[in-house]
């Protein structure tokens, strides 16, 4: 068996006397689609807010194995480094665009990286220098590749806050697209969206697992979305990791039931 | 606008009365302990003056202006308020400006009508106020058109002032070369104009911190006080030349620009604001008690004038082995040659900054820094090193403080401490707010409006700070988010496409218009 992208140890996040997420330990692999899900107050976002740096983990050994860039041990990285070295992108739950820029621009910013390197920090793009000019030409051009996936080509110059909400979505999803992930956060990115937005989003979220093989994690509600694109299901409840299989076995897990559901009275 | 709720019909007769009766009796409690009678410092100790044609001047324009907001309320006197108004402001403004006026006509005096000054302002902008409030409401009767054409039309207008902006631009840069050998251009002229471009400038080297980063910083001056010291000391002591000197300058402003980063940049907001403060106030006060280096409240007098890139001096009998400016290029000697000179040189370091941050706003760190002012969060999880993408911000924007303020130093031959006071700070922020964070144009406008109308205003005396503040008000009011607050995307994909695959930007897009 492969090794996994990212191994989580024993996980544990406390605020004061409470404990958000209580020694939680899974994997997550290149090219596949793994979905956290659990009611709410689970510990969910807290997870990838542990994974991308915003907190600090309590207890735990977050590591991600990044094909060609190596090991990382995420929880002692800032957050910054975690997008920039270790290549872990994530979109947020209440999204988070730049909304007074234009689409292209949000996924410019994604590819600032690369951009500032090719810039020399800035100059020679102030010189006006060609090797600047030819890194910001195949900045604009990968933009355009995930907009025509995302099916945002039509809207590129608009400001990203007027678009409507499925479309900021996706736009989200392209931009931790455009920073070249090895894993790939989701934060509830079905959470407002109407039918045909959620389908939309499905189909892109396929196609970026296929044509990128990179991992994907989701944090998602609608069952419609982790049941028909996940390879791969965990689920948490009160901070503990209650269940981990494929999408069937979850499904079928009485403790899984009993914790959306509630438990049956024992006669 | 304030929320009426009178009736479509109009108050009764009655009504309007005993409003009319209240507006003059409380008119009438403020004016007489206030304005009708004045200390005088007599022979025999103080006196008491009575003003009663100030009191009588103030009670009748208020009914006036009072009956003119009934009639407002009233469907069908618009007209009449308009015209009423207008006459108000007409007299109000002829009033002001009645000794230009008679200079012009070549009369002794113009007929004044309001007893002083500050009365005739008043007169002039509430009679104006008035007379627009009653032209919109006028407009908005005749036209039928629905709020969304309204829109549609004001969109329009929005665009074409768009378009109008860079005609605008080049129609400024145009006007402030050829500015000196303008008909009208005097040493006055010359010597506002440096003033103007000189804040002109300080409110683009800011404008990379608050408009484009998003950090307030209300302690800009520091960086100004650190450029004009750092220049005058090194003339002073080393005897180092303007033009050695200004790099150095920028330089040792951008170190306190990082120096004030590291620690402050981690607080946001509120917080961030101020401390940006107190550090602005600790350079102030540094500068003032570090008397064996700064020489104190006295300040450093006898700065050294640039010379004309060392090719000549500007001063009469050249200095050292410089020859004089008129003698090297064989013109006649006149005191204006060094103004001019000046006034060039302020322009052309302002044309700098604008290149720079035209240009640097298209790059990766210039993306980033509004990037960051729109969501840090954001940025960091894409990999963004905030403290670096800040610094940067901090320092290129100090850095263009300090070279404004080596110019100053020169310019003025004098600098103390009393230059460099938060008043300074917030009247730079108050340029880069009011003209719209990230317009360079607009903040161009908000500096002549700023700085030159309280110059132009200067026969108002004390008086001419009201013109300010109520400049401010009306920039709050008619354009709350700035005069030009449209922002430019920095890369556009509708041009490396071909033409109709775009759909077009939606009204909403513009970003204009009050929210």
């Amino acid at each position: 068996m492969k090794r996994p992208l990212l191994t989580v140890e024993h996980l544990t996040m406390r605020f004061g006397g409470l404990t958000a997420v209580d020694d939680v330990s899974f994997s997550a692999w290149d090219g596949e689609i793994t979905a956290i899900i659990g009611p709410n107050g689970a510990g969910k976002t807290t997870v990838f807010n542990c994974l991308t740096g915003f907190y600090q983990p309590t207890v735990g050994r977050l590591a991600l194995d990044h094909p060609t860039r190596g090991r990382f041990l995420l929880e002692r990285l800032e957050a910054y480094r975690i997008g920039r070295d270790a290549r872990v992108a994530r979109t947020f739950q209440n999204i988070r665009l730049f909304p007074r820029m234009t689409v292209l621009e949000n996924l410019l910013v994604a590819q600032h990286t690369n951009l500032m390197r090719a810039s020399w920090y800035s100059v020679a793009g102030l010189l006006g220098l060609a090797n600047y000019r030819h890194a910001e030409e195949a900045a604009i051009e990968k933009a355009r590749h995930y907009m025509e996936l995302a099916n945002l080509v039509e809207v590129a110059d608009w400001q990203a806050g007027n678009l409507p909400y499925g479309a900021q979505r996706r736009l989200e999803i392209i931009r931790a697209m455009c920073s070249d992930p090895a894993l790939l956060c989701l934060d509830e990115p079905a959470a407002g969206l109407n039918p045909r937005e959620s389908g939309q989003l499905n189909d892109l979220l396929l196609l970026l697992r296929q044509e990128k093989g990179i991992g994907v994690l989701l944090i998602e509600h609608d069952m419609s979305v982790v049941m028909r694109i996940s390879d791969h299901v965990i689920v948490l409840d009160y901070g503990k990791k209650i269940s981990d299989g494929t999408p069937e076995e979850v499904q079928n897990d009485p403790r899984v039931i009993a914790a959306y559901l509630g438990e049956e009275e024992v006669a | 606008m304030s929320v009426r709720h009178s009736a479509p019909a109009g108050p009764g007769r009655e009504a309007m009365l005993k409003e009319l009766g209240l507006t003059l009796l409380i008119g009438l409690a403020l004016c007489v302990p206030l304005v009708s009678y004045q200390t005088i410092d007599d022979v025999g100790g103080l006196q008491l003056q009575a003003r009663w044609p100030s009191t009588v001047f103030i009670l009748v324009a208020l009914v006036l202006g009072r009956l003119g907001i009934i009639l407002l309320r009233t469907p069908g006197k618009e007209s009449w308020v308009a015209i009423g108004g207008s006459i108000a402001a007409a007299i109000g403004m002829l009033d002001l400006f009645r000794d230009t006026l008679a200079a012009l006509l070549g009369i002794a005096e113009w007929p004044a009508i309001s007893p002083t000054y500050a009365l005739s302002f008043l007169l002039g902008v509430g009679g104006a106020v008035l007379a627009i409030r009653a032209g919109v409401r006028l407009g908005r009767q005749r036209s039928s058109v629905t709020a969304a054409q309204r829109d549609a039309r004001k969109e329009a207008i929005g665009e074409q002032v768009r378009k109008l902006v860079s005609v605008f631009a080049v129609a400024a840069v145009l006007f402030a070369l050829t500015l000196p050998f303008l008909p009208f251009s005097n040493r006055y002229v010359i010597d506002v104009a440096t003033l103007i471009v000189t804040y002109v400038m300080l409110g683009w080297g800011l404008n990379i911190i608050v408009g484009y980063a998003g950090l307030l910083d209300l302690g800009y001056v520091a960086f100004y006080a650190v450029g004009a010291y750092s220049y005058a000391l090194a003339a002073q002591h080393l005897g180092i030349s303007f033009w050695l000197a200004l790099p150095f300058a920028g330089l040792l402003a951008a170190s306190f620009g990082l120096i004030l980063g590291f620690p402050v940049l981690r607080l946001r907001g509120d917080y961030f604001a101020i401390v940006t403060l107190g550090f602005g106030e600790i350079i102030r006060i540094v500068l003032i008690n570090w008397y064996g280096v700064t020489n104190g409240p006295d300040g450093i007098s006898g700065i050294p004038r640039p010379d004309f890139f060392g090719l000549a001096a500007m001063s009469r009998n050249g200095s050292g082995d410089l020859p004089p400016f008129h003698e090297y290029f064989g013109l006649e000697y006149s005191s204006e040659h060094r103004i001019i000179f000046l006034y060039y040189l302020i322009v052309a370091m302002a044309a700098l900054v604008a290149i720079f941050t035209v240009r640097i706003r298209k790059l990766p760190i210039g993306r980033a820094w509004e990037a960051l002012r729109e969501d840090d969060i954001a940025c960091a999880s894409l990999g963004i090193n905030r403290t670096t993408v800040k610094l940067a911000a901090f320092a290129i924007s100090a850095a263009w403080g300090g070279f404004a303020g080596a110019f100053f130093a020169t310019r003025q031959g004098f600098i103390s401490p009393e230059s460099f006071t938060f008043i300074e700070s917030a009247i730079i922020l108050a340029i880069v707010v009011m003209g719209g964070m990230g317009s360079l144009v607009g903040i161009a406008i908000a500096a002549v409006l700023l700085i030159g109308l309280p110059e132009v205003f200067r026969d108002l005396a004390e008086y001419r700070m009201v013109a300010f503040g109520a400049g401010l008000v009306m920039i709050m009011i008619w354009r709350p988010r700035g005069l030009l607050s449209h922002r430019e995307p920095s890369v556009l994909l509708a041009d490396r496409m071909p033409p109709g695959r775009l759909a077009p930007k939606p009204a909403a897009a513009a970003g204009e218009g009050a929210e």
